[in-house]
């Protein structure tokens, strides 16, 4: 076997490679010079897990196991199927170590994968649509604001001092409690104004509400948790750099979270694997 | 053509996201004969409903955490009481030898009366893929999956990575619809119903890498053609081997939800830089055909989808 270490090939049980001089690296309890963990535990669970003559070959319930049946390209097809020889031919593989580099190229594409397939995440989606929404509504108020201040004016008189004139009567009256003295002309210019203000203003709360919590935050957001696992820097030698930063869960399409849709279920009726179980 | 000898294995690896850690559901097995004519790898993954049960008879421990630790003491036994002998009798072989112990772990449960028997019953549900190998002659070794499940077994030659072993699900082998349809799983070592051990046996003439993995260990990649890319990958930028596989132990546990155990075997190869070498066609042509086409069309630039990726990828995949 290859020392784990230099590559050199030494026997199995050698643990110090003869030819570095470290640790080979082998599997401890490989060649059974040690209990597996697995098998001590084994044991700390039902005591003794060997098993004599007598007792082997009696299977637990009755019925004998079925054989899947083995398919062709194993055995004499394997060969062809199996051979690389025509590929290594075809392509040009490098020689020198320095080639290696140019895989560097292609870390960002590997951190790459967990971007959802599709060209707009759900939040840009909503955000598109709601600033759809929001625009149509503004023309639809714009147009009966305008009906309404044909209807009920008649003249061409200027909508803010309209506004400003009114606003303030409005005041006044208020202020006096001395009931209305405005015509109803005004009073209802007075309406369709405000109503006209209330939603300019609320619109453009909305929308810079909008604008300034959703948009930049999810813009945001996508970048500082994608943005530097897609580029990764990588030290000499530890792993955590060469690997992606970003969950699974963010290609909730790609890579479901659920462990128990993943996991195996108990036959019959069982539905999944229940997470805790790990 | 280049003369490759397979009488010897020529690395084994085993990946676990928590080393030592003895209450995980799932565990990994490994083993080379005396003779130093045969070796097995195995992976095994308690799972089901109830894998979460606690049994105060057995320590606390969970019911995957037991079906699993069983099911690999048994195919250790297996292994080394010389009942793997590479014919058609293995998998009857290795389920009774797991069955041997199931039984031995039921009689120490004391349920009888107990409504809760019957549910608990149902127990100890566990996946596993193994993979043995007879490297006895030069010119050729003979390599055996045995599985159960949804643990996977793959080979990973110049052609790509090819999944051996066919899921115990309800539906079509398809190892992308599969991720995201969790389709149920119908077959399963337990310790109360019948189940199948399935086996294939393949002639192995060039080198290659042998893996078994539980399902965390691929299952979270976006695609298969990743999962194959992350293997070669780690390969390619390591020095050594030890480098090699902390690097896919890394880049796997970033992106698993879950526990995960593989074992990876090669056979084959000369040496470690001529296994890199080996496999540096096959990733370039992996990275023009498949990763960068699923990059451009996650980043919207292309109209081409994972599906047709996959569709063309899966031909080698399956084969």
């Amino acid at each position: 076997m290859f020392c784990k270490n230099c590559g050199h090939n030494i026997a199995p049980s050698e643990q110090v490679c003869p030819f570095c001089a470290e640790k080979s690296g082998f599997p401890k309890g490989m060649v059974g010079d040690e209990e597996l963990l697995a098998v001590r535990e084994a044991k700390a669970i039902v005591g003794d897990v060997s098993f004599g003559a007598d007792s082997y070959g009696k299977p637990a319930v009755s019925s004998a196991p079925r054989k899947r049946e083995e398919r062709a390209f194993a055995d004499e097809q394997a060969t062809t199927i199996f051979s690389i020889d025509e590929v290594n031919a075809a392509l040009n593989t490098p020689t020198t170590a320095d080639e290696y580099d140019e895989y560097d190229d292609y870390d960002d594409e590997y951190y790459d994968n967990k971007k959802p397939p599709f060209p707009f995440t759900n939040s840009q989606i909503m955000i598109i649509g709601g600033g759809a929404l929001i625009v149509l509504v503004l023309i639809i108020i714009l147009l009966l604001s305008k009906c309404g201040g044909d209807d009920t004016s008649g003249t061409p008189t200027s909508k803010e001092n309209e506004t400003s004139f009114v606003s303030s009567e409005v005041i006044d009256a208020g202020s006096s409690s001395s009931g209305s003295s405005t015509t109803s002309s005004d009073t209802s210019s007075a309406t369709s104004s405000e109503s006209s203000s209330n939603v300019s203003s609320d619109t453009s709360s909305d929308t810079s509400s909008n604008a300034s919590s959703e948009t930049p935050s999810a813009t945001s957001s996508d970048s500082s948790s994608e943005t530097p696992s897609e580029t990764p820097s990588e030290t000499p030698s530890e792993t955590p750099s060469e690997t992606p930063s970003e969950t699974p869960s963010e290609t909730p399409s790609e890579t479901p979270s659920e462990n128990s849709s993943r996991a195996p279920e108990d036959i019959g009726e069982d539905e999944g694997r229940d997470p805790d179980a790990q | 053509m280049n003369k490759h000898s397979f009488n010897a294995i020529n690395t084994l690896s085993v990946l676990d996201s928590e080393k030592g850690r003895s209450l995980d559901g799932n565990c990994a097995v490994y083993r080379i004969d005396d003779n130093e004519a045969k070796a097995v790898t195995a992976v095994f993954e308690g799972c089901g409903k109830y894998s979460a049960v606690e049994y105060a008879e057995f320590d606390n421990r969970t019911g995957a955490n037991i079906g699993s630790r069983i099911a690999a003491a048994a195919t250790i036994n297996w292994f080394n009481s010389d009942k793997c002998s590479f014919d058609d009798n293995d998998a009857s072989r290795l389920r009774a030898a797991i069955d041997l112990i199931m039984r031995k772990a039921k009689r120490e449960l004391d349920y009888e009366g107990n409504d809760l028997f019957n549910k608990k019953a149902k127990n100890f549900n566990t996946s596993a893929a193994v993979c043995a190998v007879d490297y006895y002659n030069d010119d050729s070794a003979i390599c055996e999956f045995l599985w159960a499940g949804n643990c996977r077994g793959y080979v990973l030659d110049g052609y790509g990575l090819c999944q051996l072993t066919e899921d115990d699900v309800n539906g079509p082998q398809d190892a992308l619809a599969n991720r995201a349809d969790r389709a149920k799983l119908v077959n399963v070592i337990n310790a109360d119903v019948d189940y199948t051990i399935n086996f294939r046996r393949i002639s192995i003439t060039d080198p290659m890498m042998l893996i078994t993995a539980t399902t965390a260990a691929f299952d979270d990649f976006g695609s298969p053609m990743e999962f194959e890319y992350a293997i070669l990958y780690a390969l390619i930028k390591s020095k050594n081997i030890a480098e090699w596989e902390n690097r896919l132990t890394g880049i796997i546990k970033q992106y698993a939800n879950d526990d995960f155990s593989m074992s990876i075997m090669s056979v084959g190869f000369d040496d470690f830089d001529q296994m890199k070498k080996h496999y540096e066609p096959r990733i370039k042509h992996l990275i023009e055909e498949y990763i960068r086409p699923l990059n451009a069309a996650r980043k919207g630039e292309t109209k081409i989808n994972i599906r047709s990726l996959w569709n063309r990828y899966k031909s080698g995949y399956y084969r």
